[in-house]
C-alpha cells in the first residue's frame, strides 16, 4: 500500500520533536554519554550545528533525487545491490522500533506495574502503533499536532516546577576535562536524533520540500531549546558531581 | 357547450375552502357570467380553464394518468376533462400541523426561541425568513421509494463550496431506501464513517443555528415530516459551540466556552481514572486524599471497578427510564433514582460515596455538550474497562486509539478534528475561545474558499473618534 498522504513541514517539526522528545523526557539516554560530567548542557547546545552539519548530505542526496524515499534512492544508486542496503534500512527501523518498545515496556515495569509482565505493554503499544500507520501518515501527524502542543507544555511546566530544587552551583567547574569530550558528546546527541534517517524517509511526502532548510534549522532550534534546560535542571537537581557513576 | 369534469384529492391533505373558492367556483359560477362560455369547445377547454379561469398559482399539466396519482395521493387536486388526454394538477396543501414553537432539545437564555416544524415548506420559510437573499438555494428532490419524501438541500450559492454540494447532491442521489421518515434516515445513508461511533453529520432544530452555519459554507439538507435540519461538513467543535455564546459577549463566552471542554473531558475520563487512581496508583494521590477515600470505601463489598460498572449502568437506564416514561411518572424515577441509589446505597455500605459523587458529576457534565452525549457514554464506559485492566496505560492506549481514530475521520472532505488537527491556524480564533465579532472577518477557512471576508477586517466600535468625526 503505497502512502499517498502528504504533510506538511510543521507537521514534519512536531512529528520529529515529540518523537525524540519523548525518548529522551522518559530515560535521559544521553546522561549516560559523553562528557560523562557536568558540561553535559554545552553538549546539547554544541548539537545544534552538528545536527545541521549531519543532516546536510543526506539533503544534497533528497534534492538529487526528489521525490525518492530512503529504499527508492539507494536502489537508483546503487542498482539492484541496493535492494540489499533498502532491506539493511528496512531491518534498521524494525530493530528500533523494537529497542523503542522494550524500553517502554522496562519504564513502565520499572515503577507503576512491578507484577505486570512485560508483554502485556509490548503488545499493546505495538498493536497502537500497527493501527496507526494503518491510518496512514497524515492520521500519525495530526495525532502529533494534538499531542505535541501538551507534551511541550508539560515539560516546560516541569522546568518551571523544579526551578526552586536547582542547584546551579553544580555545573561548576564549566569544562573540566577540556573540549574535545564535549564536542564528541554533542556528536552524539545528534547522531541519536536519527534525524537525517527521518527526513529522507519522510522527505517525499512533506509538501513544502523547498522550505526543508528552515524546517531543519528549527527542529534543530526546538531540540536544543528542550535539551540544554533538561541536562541543567537534572543535573543540578541530581548534583551531578555527587551521583558520578 | 358542456364538457363532463371531476376532480380528485384525498380528504384531508387539501385544502378544501381553497378548492370552492379558486377551482370550484370559476368552473361553476364565474364561467358563465365570462365570455369564456362562448369560445369553449373540446380542444381549447383545457388552456382556457388553464389560463383564464382557475386562480390558483401552482398549476401543471400532466398526460400520464401515473403521474396524476402520484401527485393525488401526494396532496396535490387533478382536474380530469373528458375528451382530453391531459390532466391539471394543482397543489392545494392543507393538513393538520404543528405550528412554530420552542424545541425541547436545544433551549437558549438569549437568542430567538423558534424552531423548525414537520412541514417542510415552513422550514424553508424559516430558514429564508433568516437569510434574505437570492443566493440562498434551495433544491429539492424526492427519496424514498414507499414513501416518496421531500428533501430540499440548502446552501448560499457563493458561499458554499460547490464540490461539497456536489457531493452532497451525489450522496442523497444514490439513496434507494424504502422510506425516509426521519432526517436520521438520510444521516445513516449519507455519512462518512459508517462504522465509527462519532457522528460525522450534524443536526439541529433551530433555524438561526442552520443559518449561521450555511453562512459559513455548509449544506443543509431539509427533510419533510421531522424538525431536525441536517448540517455537513459537521465537525467535532462544533458541539462545543452553542448559538448563544455568539448572542452574548465574548469574554463570559469564552469562559464557558472553556468549561465545557473540562466538562468533556470530566464526563470522559472521571470514573476511568477513579478507578486507575484508587486500585493501581494509590501513590499518585495525596495522602489525606487516599485516607478519606479509603475510609469512605471501608466495608463496601465491591471493587472500584465493578462499582464503577454498576452506577454507570444504573445511571444509563435511569436516563433511558426519565426520557421513555410518562411524563408524571418522570417524577417518581427522579426521586428513585437520587434517593435510593445515591442515599440509600451509601448508608447501606453497598457502594462508596466517592463514586456516586463521581458518577453524579460525570452524569452532569455529560450534559454540557448534550449533542455528543451518546458517545460520551461509550468512551466513557471503554475506558473504565480500560482502566480496570491497566490503569493509567490501560487509560492512555484507549485514548491513543480514540484520538487516532478521531483526527483519521473526515466529514464530506473535511477533517473530523480540524481546525485542531491538521492545524488551520486561522481558524484555531474561534475553537477555545470566542473572539469579538468584529474579529471574526473571515469565514472559516475549512468549509470554503468562496468569499472568505465577511466583513471589513476593523470594524471595532469606537464611538469617540466616530463623534469627533460627526462634528
Amino acid at each position: 500500500m503505497l502512502e499517498k498522504g502528504k504533510i506538511s513541514n510543521n507537521q514534519f517539526i512536531l512529528i520529529f520533536v515529540i518523537s525524540r522528545l519523548m525518548l529522551t523526557m522518559a530515560y535521559l539516554p544521553y546522561v549516560n554519554a559523553p562528557p560523562w560530567n557536568q558540561d553535559l548542557w554545552i553538549s546539547a547546545i554544541v548539537a545544534f550545528p552538528i545536527h545541521i552539519f549531519l543532516v546536510l548530505p543526506v539533503y544534497f542526496l533528497t534534492n538529487r533525487f526528489p521525490g525518492q524515499s530512503l529504499i527508492q534512492s539507494v536502489e537508483t544508486i546503487l542498482g539492484s545491490w541496493g535492494k540489499i542496503i533498502g532491506a539493511l534500512y528496512v531491518w534498521f527501523f524494525l530493530h528500533r522500533t523494537a529497542v523503542i518498545l522494550r524500553e517502554l515496556g522496562e519504564f513502565l515495569k520499572a515503577i507503576p506495574y512491578p507484577e505486570t509482565p512485560i508483554i502485556v505493554f509490548i503488545t499493546a503499544t505495538a498493536l497502537f502503533a500497527a493501527y496507526s500507520i494503518y491510518k496512514g501518515l497524515e492520521t500519525i501527524c495530526r495525532v502529533a499536532e494534538i499531542v505535541a502542543p501538551l507534551v511541550l507544555a508539560s515539560v516546560f511546566l516541569v522546568f518551571i516546577m523544579i526551578a526552586k530544587d536547582v542547584d546551579i552551583y553544580a555545573l561548576t567547574p564549566v569544562l573540566e576535562d577540556g573540549i574535545i569530550p564535549v564536542i564528541y558528546g554533542g556528536f552524539v546527541i545528534a547522531a541519536r536524533s536519527t534525524l537525517s534517517l527521518f527526513l529522507w524517509v519522510l522527505k517525499p511526502f512533506i509538501n513544502e520540500p523547498e522550505k526543508i532548510r528552515t524546517t531543519v534549522v528549527l527542529i534543530s532550534l526546538i531540540l536544543t531549546l528542550h535539551l540544554t534546560p533538561t541536562s541543567i535542571t537534572t543535573i543540578g537537581f541530581l548534583v551531578w558531581n555527587r551521583q558520578k557513576y | 357547450m358542456r364538457i363532463k369534469a371531476f376532480i380528485a384529492f384525498i380528504d384531508g391533505l387539501v385544502d378544501k375552502e381553497i378548492i370552492q373558492l379558486n377551482l370550484l367556483k370559476p368552473l361553476m359560477i364565474e364561467m358563465h357570467s365570462s365570455n369564456a362560455d362562448d369560445e369553449f369547445n373540446q380542444t381549447n377547454a383545457l388552456n382556457i380553464i388553464n389560463q383564464r379561469l382557475l386562480t390558483l398559482s401552482e398549476v401543471e399539466e400532466t398526460n400520464y394518468f401515473e403521474d396524476a396519482v402520484e401527485h393525488i395521493v401526494a396532496g396535490s387536486t387533478a382536474l380530469f376533462l373528458e375528451g382530453s388526454t391531459t390532466a391539471l394538477i394543482a397543489s392545494m396543501h392543507g393538513w393538520e400541523a404543528r405550528n412554530v414553537s420552542q424545541p425541547d432539545t436545544e433551549v437558549v437564555v438569549r437568542g430567538p426561541r423558534e424552531g423548525f416544524t414537520e412541514t417542510l415548506r415552513t422550514c424553508t420559510s424559516l430558514l429564508r425568513r433568516r437569510i434574505k437573499n437570492p443566493n440562498l438555494k434551495f433544491e429539492k428532490m424526492t427519496i424514498g421509494k414507499q414513501t416518496q419524501t421531500d428533501v430540499v438541500i440548502a446552501y448560499i450559492k457563493g458561499i458554499a463550496d460547490e464540490k461539497i454540494v456536489e457531493e452532497v447532491k451525489r450522496r442523497l442521489s444514490k439513496i434507494d431506501a424504502d422510506a425516509i421518515l426521519e432526517s436520521g434516515y438520510i444521516e445513516q445513508y449519507i455519512e462518512d464513517s459508517p462504522l465509527s461511533f462519532l457522528p460525522t453529520v450534524g443536526n439541529s432544530e433551530k433555524p438561526d443555528i442552520v443559518a449561521a452555519k450555511m453562512l459559513e459554507g455548509r449544506v443543509a439538507i431539509l427533510t419533510d415530516g421531522t424538525p431536525f435540519v441536517l448540517t455537513v461538513p459537521y465537525l467535532f467543535i462544533e458541539a462545543f459551540q452553542t448559538s448563544e455564546d455568539y448572542y452574548s459577549r465574548p469574554f463570559y463566552a469564552s469562559i464557558v466556552r472553556l468549561l465545557r471542554f473540562t466538562a468533556y473531558f470530566v464526563s470522559v475520563f472521571a470514573p476511568a481514572l477513579y478507578v486507575a487512581l484508587t486500585t493501581y496508583h494509590q501513590e499518585m494521590l495525596p495522602p489525606t486524599m487516599l485516607i478519606s477515600i479509603a475510609a469512605a470505601r471501608e466495608g463496601t463489598p465491591f471493587p472500584a471497578f465493578v462499582e464503577a460498572m454498576v452506577m454507570g449502568i444504573i445511571y444509563e437506564i435511569l436516563k433511558e427510564a426519565g426520557i421513555r416514561l410518562p411524563r408524571p411518572v418522570g417524577q417518581a424515577v427522579s426521586i428513585v433514582g437520587a434517593l435510593v441509589i445515591g442515599e440509600s446505597a451509601v448508608s447501606a455500605g453497598l457502594i462508596g460515596a466517592p463514586m456516586v459523587i463521581v458518577v453524579s458529576l460525570t452524569a452532569i457534565s455529560s450534559y454540557v455538550v448534550a449533542s455528543i452525549s451518546d458517545t460520551v457514554s461509550i468512551m466513557r464506559l471503554t475506558y473504565v474497562l480500560l482502566a480496570a485492566f491497566l490503569g493509567l496505560f490501560g487509560i492512555m492506549i484507549g485514548a491513543a486509539f480514540f484520538l487516532t481514530h478521531m483526527v483519521s475521520l473526515r466529514s464530506f472532505g473535511v477533517p473530523y478534528l480540524a481546525p485542531i488537527a491538521p492545524i488551520v491556524s486561522e481558524d484555531l480564533k474561534d475553537v477555545f475561545l470566542r473572539p469579538h465579532l468584529w474579529k471574526m472577518h473571515k469565514r472559516p477557512k475549512l468549509f470554503t474558499q468562496n468569499d472568505l471576508v465577511r466583513q471589513e477586517p476593523d470594524l471595532m466600535p469606537n464611538p469617540m473618534k466616530n463623534n469627533t468625526n460627526n462634528k
